[in-house]
């Protein structure tokens, strides 16, 4: 049971966390927030934007800031399940030949999946299962990931030749879809700024532990939503069901399956860690729609009609939250 | 949290309350709404709702109002929905619903602690967490509204019922049970035409003023008051029916030799409500029409025309003299047109007045005498009779004379003398049945010999 101490000082680590990064990250406020959110709520995030525009970096800053180690996995065609996850290999030790495992990069505590549909499907399931199940089985024997842990991974959504996008199911596991947009005149500024006229990027010293990650998420996990609310999130979620009574005629028409039980989850745990690094002990209904759109959007999918037409889930998920009232 | 257990409480009494008179009013107004129906239904009926039915629909909408108060009072709410509810009216974000939360899914009391603090530190408007709902104002105003209503409409209703009820009467009753009663009038669908209207259509200035109007028109605007020249005569007033009459007949003759269509039914029955007040050309207008030639029909009207030029007045209750017209002397059924001046010995006793049945028998095809004690018989009351080959009911071989419109069967004579003529019911039955009249006319016209009957028994 949380006390008051305890909240207040993952209110506090939390705070100093995302000061930090925002200190290296220019501009991409809601993406530094909803990658805190992510981790404070446990789940992986997919980030979705051209190159360049520091996810990279948001990555590495997360890592420095929390004092955590870091792996990035840049996903090529040829990569292969034991390139992220480890083998078994041939140890010599005083005349002894043992197998030994050998980890992979997804050993550690914030991953970097740079580009997941580059990788063949049977690669990006290795990384997905690994994600899901907190675990890595190899050779019988089964290796558990660090805690906390986290995967950020990204895709180019214009350069598709030559990718491998993921099934429905495996994006189904990511906690939000963040789409990374191009930093506004003023931050494009400061960033060519702070890339040119100093050495090198000053990386945060840790604002935060691995005790605190685990504490706030404790704390966040307990917050309480009220039932009303829960009620509210069931109902956004099956507005996005074609077949619901509640859908609106968008859904209807353009909308193949909804989103998942996994989609109330999310939206209520990523609601739970928003209020949190809002520095609210409780569910509002304004973290629920902060937290909506990201934590829904990569679930809808779309029917012919709706790839025809050019529908997008966005534009679907608004007439949704329009349409679905808390009371 | 003892505070928010009251406040949550005080919330949920207020809210049960406002509920409570909320079904209070829908019963309320419902009643007001049945009372309302009630009272237009009678209304509409022409009477007023019984005192003691009111009494009862105000007592039961209490009583019911009473019960849904009550019964409602006693239902709780979802008092997370409630709280909710005052959470987004008091943009209190959720909080109170997240403390009830916490109480009652045993959440940790610091977020309860900082919740209800955070909740006294905004010091919302507690007044305005449950307002009294726009309904709740508004029934009780329409129930009032409805039942002032319904008063008026009660009084209203029963004060034209005070004040139209000897007419109602009329209109109901029939000739048998109000001999003395204008009745005519009550029969014709134009007696509900307003008294006004009917005051300006006898003016004797309306029909050339309404010289382009179809005779159908003008004819319906005559008829209440050639309906009421009939059943309530002076002389004025029947004179004016007799101009308007013939007015509308000229142009109906007119329209005829402009036009070939026929007398629609409704002229056909406008123009027998409108000779109603005088049997001969009512008789003449029957034969015209059961001619159903036009020709033969523009001769009749132009032979009304004619004869009822001569003629000063047209009276129900002095009705013109008939004589036989110079073309058809021998017909079994005589032309009524003829002079008020007739001869005595061209006119037959009126079978209607008092006495006329005691009078002595006279054979078929003799001038009768007046009775002595026909005092107040006149010459336009007696008719030629002509024998017929017809035979009506027990009565045996009969001649029968139609003369102004009145069918007459011989009637034997107690002395055994001159024959006498009485006006025959089964004949002035088979006449209205065989032309085929619309119901109004042919109660007109029922109405008129009735009227002749029992004034002259």
């Amino acid at each position: 049971m949380t006390n008051e101490a305890q909240l207040t000082s993952a209110f506090g680590a939390f705070s100093r966390l995302e000061s930090a990064l925002r200190e290296v990250i220019v501009g991409q406020e809601d993406v530094t927030r909803q990658t805190l959110i992510t981790l404070l709520a446990g789940g992986n995030v997919l980030l979705e934007g051209v190159p360049g525009l520091g996810k990279t970096l948001l990555v590495r800053t997360l890592s420095h800031a929390l004092g955590l180690p870091f792996s990035r996995i840049q996903f090529t065609p040829d990569l292969m399940p034991t390139d992220i996850v480890g083998t078994n290999i041939i140890r010599e030790e005083g005349g002894d030949r043992r197998f030994v495992f050998s980890r992979g990069p997804i050993f550690a505590n914030i991953v970097l999946a740079d580009e997941i549909n580059r990788a063949t499907p049977k690669t990006q399931s290795a990384l997905l299962e690994a994600m899901e199940e907190r675990t890595v089985t190899v050779a019988g024997t089964t290796y558990p990931l660090a805690e906390p842990f986290i995967v950020l991974a990204t895709q180019n959504p214009i350069e598709m030749e030559g990718t491998y996008p993921l099934p429905e199911a495996q994006v189904d596991r990511f906690l939000l879809k963040v789409h990374v947009s191009f930093p506004s005149l003023p931050d494009l500024v400061r960033i060519t700024r702070l890339n040119t006229e100093s050495s090198a990027i000053a990386f945060p010293a840790p604002a935060a532990s691995a005790e605190d990650v685990r504490s706030a998420r404790s704390v966040v996990r307990e917050l309480p939503v009220a039932e009303g609310l829960r009620d509210y999130v069931a109902r956004l979620v099956l507005a996005t069901h074609p077949e619901s009574e509640l859908a609106p005629a968008m859904v209807r028409d353009y909308v193949q399956y909804g989103a998942s039980p996994r989609a109330a989850i999310a939206i209520l745990l990523a609601a739970k860690a928003h209020a949190f690094l809002s520095g609210e002990v409780h569910v509002r209904p304004s973290d629920i729609e902060a937290v909506f759109m990201p934590a829904t959007n990569h679930r809808i999918i779309l029917n012919f009609k709706g790839e025809a037409e050019g529908a997008s889930p966005t534009s679907i998920l608004r007439e949704v939250w329009q349409k679905v009232t808390v009371l | 949290m003892r505070s928010f257990s009251q406040l949550a409480a005080r919330l949920e009494q207020r809210k049960m309350c406002l509920s409570a008179l909320t079904c209070s009013a829908w019963a309320l107004a419902a009643g007001a709404s049945v009372l309302f129906l009630l009272e237009s239904t009678f209304a509409l009926l022409r009477r007023s709702l019984p005192p003691l039915v009111v009494i009862l629909i105000a007592s039961s909408t209490g009583l019911a109002s009473f019960a849904a108060f009550l019964s409602r009072r006693r239902i709780p709410f979802a008092r997370e929905r409630l709280l909710l509810e005052v959470d987004l009216r008091l943009q209190l974000d959720a909080r109170l619903s997240s403390i009830h939360e916490v109480q009652t899914r045993g959440g940790s009391a610091a977020f309860a602690d900082r919740l209800f603090r955070d909740v006294e530190r905004l010091s919302p408007d507690w007044s305005r967490a449950i307002p009294v709902q726009k309904v709740l104002r508004v029934l009780p105003m329409a129930s009032l509204l409805l039942v002032a209503a319904a008063f008026a409409i009660g009084a209203v209703a029963s004060h034209f019922a005070s004040t139209s009820s000897p007419r109602s009467a009329s209109a109901v009753s029939s000739p048998e049970e109000a001999p003395g009663e204008a009745t005519p009038t009550s029969a014709t669908p134009a007696s509900t035409q307003p008294e006004a209207e009917s005051d300006t259509s006898a003016s004797p200035t309306v029909g050339a003023a309404n010289a382009q109007r179809s005779l159908s028109e003008i004819l319906s605007q005559l008829r209440p008051a050639l309906a009421s020249a009939a059943g309530a005569p002076s002389d004025a007033q029947t004179e004016d029916a007799a101009i308007v009459i013939r007015r509308e007949l000229e142009q109906l003759r007119t329209r005829l030799e402009q036009d070939d269509r026929p007398l629609s039914p409704q002229e056909i029955a406008t123009l027998h409500d409108a000779t109603v007040a005088s049997p001969d050309l009512a008789k003449a207008v029957n034969d015209a029409v059961t001619v159903s030639d036009l020709s033969a029909l523009r001769q009749a009207i132009s032979r009304i025309l004619t004869s009822s030029a001569s003629t000063p007045t047209v009276s129900a209750g002095n009705p013109p003299a008939q004589t036989a017209p110079p073309t058809s002397g021998s017909q079994d059924v005589a032309q009524a047109t003829g002079p008020t001046t007739t001869p005595p010995q061209a006119t037959a006793p009126n079978p209607s007045l008092p006495g006329a049945s005691d009078s002595e028998e006279a054979p078929p095809g003799t001038p009768s005498t007046p009775s002595p004690d026909d005092s107040n018989l006149t010459p336009a009351a007696q008719v030629t009779p002509v024998s017929a080959p017809l035979t009506v009911g027990d009565a045996g071989a009969v001649s029968s004379y139609v003369t102004q419109g009145v069918p007459v069967e011989e009637a034997s004579s107690p002395s055994g003398g001159q024959a006498i003529w009485v006006i025959s019911p089964n004949q002035v039955s088979s006449l209205l049945s065989s032309r085929d009249l619309p119901n109004g006319d042919a109660d007109i016209i029922r109405d008129y010999f009735q009227r002749i009957t029992e004034e002259n028994p």
